[in-house]
């Protein structure tokens, strides 16, 4: 009975106190999770995220170059690199061995490098893998946690060595170094993003969310002015030229003047973009915007047409050319030839120096400096590429009566090619100037800026120029061996004395220089090739000598690439009727 | 009571069990995500190489010189005859009229 009535009490108690026990263990509990949810929530979410979420950076693949035409000339593809973890690799001497053999590498230095290195968690062996070096490495079947490949972006040139100081080059890390790929890098790389990679308890990703807020962008593509074909005419001159007279560089560039639109540009030593391991210290130089040197008597007719557009000079002025002897001031002058008295024309035809001096002379030296500045000379031409040099000008103060008649020959005034180019662009453009450029964009909005430009010198005297003058130092001057059967060929030759590094000049050392265009009437195409340097047979340094045959070769190439009808009248030109005002 | 409890255990089972399968449809679809990106990158990096790889074959670097050794002079380019006539030169076998035809 006592047992009996006991037991209910008992069990009750016991149940009492078994739910006291429970409930305070779920109070526990929910006290517990309260304070994790509340107090702790964002510690303990961040402290998660950092064990299990790793930020990875997203490179963006870069946009392309293509030539005017279209065809690229620069791409990327992805390719795999190597790393080890130092800290993970057991066997040192056997895993520098294997990998070693497996990627013609010096298994020694490997091995000493894994030991210099063997506190480290990664370290490159080989960056940029080709297919097969991938294939072998994985044959090697080593500790997974001890290697990796790592995806890389790779530059590639599929049209070869041509415009290689042009386009320059990307480096391993991906930046642009060079010619157009490092003025266009911040267009071209394009924005690299972020993804969060989310992994589990070994280390294994289980999960790639892209980072919403820095979404990866491809770079842009750029297109160049550039015509792959033309380029290639222009390197093949300029290589048989290395070949035939060695010359220790040479540059050339093909514009079209209209438009100041570079369509060719090489400068030798040159070096292949696909192999940039192998580039000569000197090849890298874009010598056609960042060698200056004294341009000689390429300059000659922008003198003239400044001074016949600012009436100091009239076309049938006669100069005395003294019999190649002139003094000025305490200076004696000579001609290469002795001329007697010889008109505007045939000062340029034959290149007098002393008629040039004497045309210097009547510009004084406020208008020598006027006209060298109003044609872009001393200041860069604002070209799209890194590097070029503004050439040099001295101010005005520093000109003495040497400069009167230093100047007008092309001498005591430093040039880059691109600026002469430029600069006789104006007068085969009717004295409009077009910025150069080799960037190929909107042209309406160019030609629109165009129009609104004042023209630099009349219309007709820079057709004067270019169809009397400039036309005639290729059918009877300096220039004969630039003539084309079917085109009216104008242009200038240039010699002058190389300049000293320690001042002064380099005896018997020259820069032969011709620039040329066709045709006369309209021209389409402007050539300069500059020649440091020539050697080889016969010994000839002149401009016309050397460089002409190479200029006129390139002027035909492009003509007939660009499909300019040849013109059959090859009689002299009629002056046009609004040409008498000049006289 | 027995059937409220096993009902509400049924609700809360079913619920789970409805989450887990969105979960798991969710997973599914962003695996499915992942491999299209994977696939769009893969496509993009072929398109890369076979790109380059045409441009490397069609370069004129390759074609230019043969192209140019059969260019005739620069007038005959730009001006090609007006009228041709269409004759195949193997064809054109007709003797000279000055010699004497034998048979």
């Amino acid at each position: 009975m006592t047992a009996s009535s006991a037991s209910p009490l008992l069990l009750r108690r016991r149940a009492g106190w078994l739910v006291t026990a429970v409930g305070l263990a779920w109070c526990l509990l929910a006290g517990r999770l309260i304070q994790l949810q509340s107090w702790q929530n964002h510690e303990l979410s961040q402290r998660a995220n950092r064990q299990s979420r790793v930020a990875e950076e997203v490179i963006p693949r870069p946009g392309d170059i293509y030539d005017a035409q279209g065809r690229l000339l620069a791409t990327t593809i992805r390719t795999r690199s190597l790393f080890v973890v130092p800290t993970e690799v057991e066997n040192r001497w056997t895993f520098a061995s294997d990998i070693a053999s497996a990627l013609s590498l010096d298994a020694n230095e490997l091995y000493a490098r894994l030991g210099q290195y063997s506190e480290k968690q990664f370290l490159w062996i080989k960056r940029r893998l080709n297919e097969s070096e991938e294939e072998r490495v994985r044959e090697l079947t080593l500790p997974p946690a001890s290697w990796g490949f790592r995806e890389e972006y790779q530059r590639v040139y599929p049209q070869g060595a041509i415009a290689a100081q042009v386009l320059g080059l990307r480096d391993i890390d991906g930046i642009g170094r060079g010619g157009i790929e490092e003025s266009c890098d911040a267009t071209l790389r394009g924005q690299p993003g972020k993804r969060w990679l989310t992994r589990d308890a070994r280390g294994r990703v289980i999960d790639v969310i892209d980072d919403p807020e820095q979404l990866a962008s491809p770079g842009s593509d750029v297109r160049l002015t550039i015509d792959s074909v033309l380029q290639l005419y222009t390197e093949q001159a300029l290589d048989d030229l290395v070949r035939d007279r060695q010359p220790e560089a040479c540059c050339a560039i093909v514009m079209h003047p209209a438009s100041g639109h570079v369509l060719a540009m090489a400068s030798r030593p040159t070096f292949d973009p696909n192999a940039p391991d192998n580039v000569p210290e000197d090849a890298w130089k874009n010598r056609a915007i960042s060698d200056i040197y004294e341009p000689g008597s390429t300059i000659k007719p922008i003198f003239v047409a400044y001074g016949l557009d600012r009436h100091r000079l009239a076309i049938d002025d006669a100069f005395d050319c003294e019999w190649g002897r002139y003094r000025m001031g305490k200076r004696l002058l000579h001609d290469h030839h002795p001329y007697g008295t010889l008109n505007l024309t045939d000062v340029l035809v034959k290149s007098s120096n002393i008629g040039m001096a004497k045309v210097g002379e009547r510009l004084t030296n406020e208008g020598l400096f006027q006209s060298a500045t109003l044609f872009g000379f001393g200041r860069v031409t604002g070209i799209e590429l890194p590097g070029e040099q503004p050439g040099l000008l001295h101010p005005l103060d520093e000109w003495t009566s040497y400069s009167t008649g230093s100047i007008p020959m092309g001498h005591e005034i430093a040039t880059t090619p691109l600026q002469l180019i430029t600069a006789h662009a104006v007068l085969a453009n009717g004295g409009q100037h077009a910025r150069p450029r080799i960037l190929l964009t909107d042209d309406a909005e160019a030609s629109a800026l165009q129009s609104l430009s004042t023209p630099l010198i009349s219309r007709e005297v820079a057709d004067w120029v270019v169809q009397e003058p400039m036309r005639q130092v290729v059918t009877r001057g300096t220039g004969r061996k630039a003539q084309l059967d079917g085109y009216i060929v104008f242009g200038k030759t240039g010699t002058a004395q190389c300049l000293s590094p320690h001042g002064g000049y380099l005896h018997g050392k020259y820069i032969s220089s011709f620039l040329c265009g066709a045709p006369a009437e309209q021209p389409e195409i402007l050539v300069l090739v500059v020649i440091n340097q020539a050697s080889g047979s016969g010994g000839e340094t002149f401009g016309g000598q050397v460089a002409a045959p190479v200029a006129a070769r390139i002027l035909r190439d492009a003509l007939v690439h660009q499909h300019v009808s040849p013109t059959v009248k090859t009689a002299p030109l009629a002056t046009r009727p609004g040409t008498s005002r000049l006289r | 009571m027995f059937f409220r409890f096993a009902a509400a255990m049924a609700l809360v089972v079913l619920i789970s069990l409805c989450g887990t399968a969105l979960d798991k449809e969710a997973f599914a679809l962003r695996r499915r995500v992942s491999q299209q990106q994977y696939r769009l990158e893969m496509l993009t990096e072929r398109h890369a190489r076979m790109r380059a790889q045409a441009q490397r074959l069609g370069t004129p670097v390759r074609w230019l010189n043969d192209l140019d050794r059969h260019r005739g002079p620069m007038g005959r380019i730009a001006q090609p005859p007006a009228s041709r006539t269409a004759r195949t030169p193997l064809l054109n076998w007709t003797a000279p009229a000055t010699e004497p035809v034998t048979r």
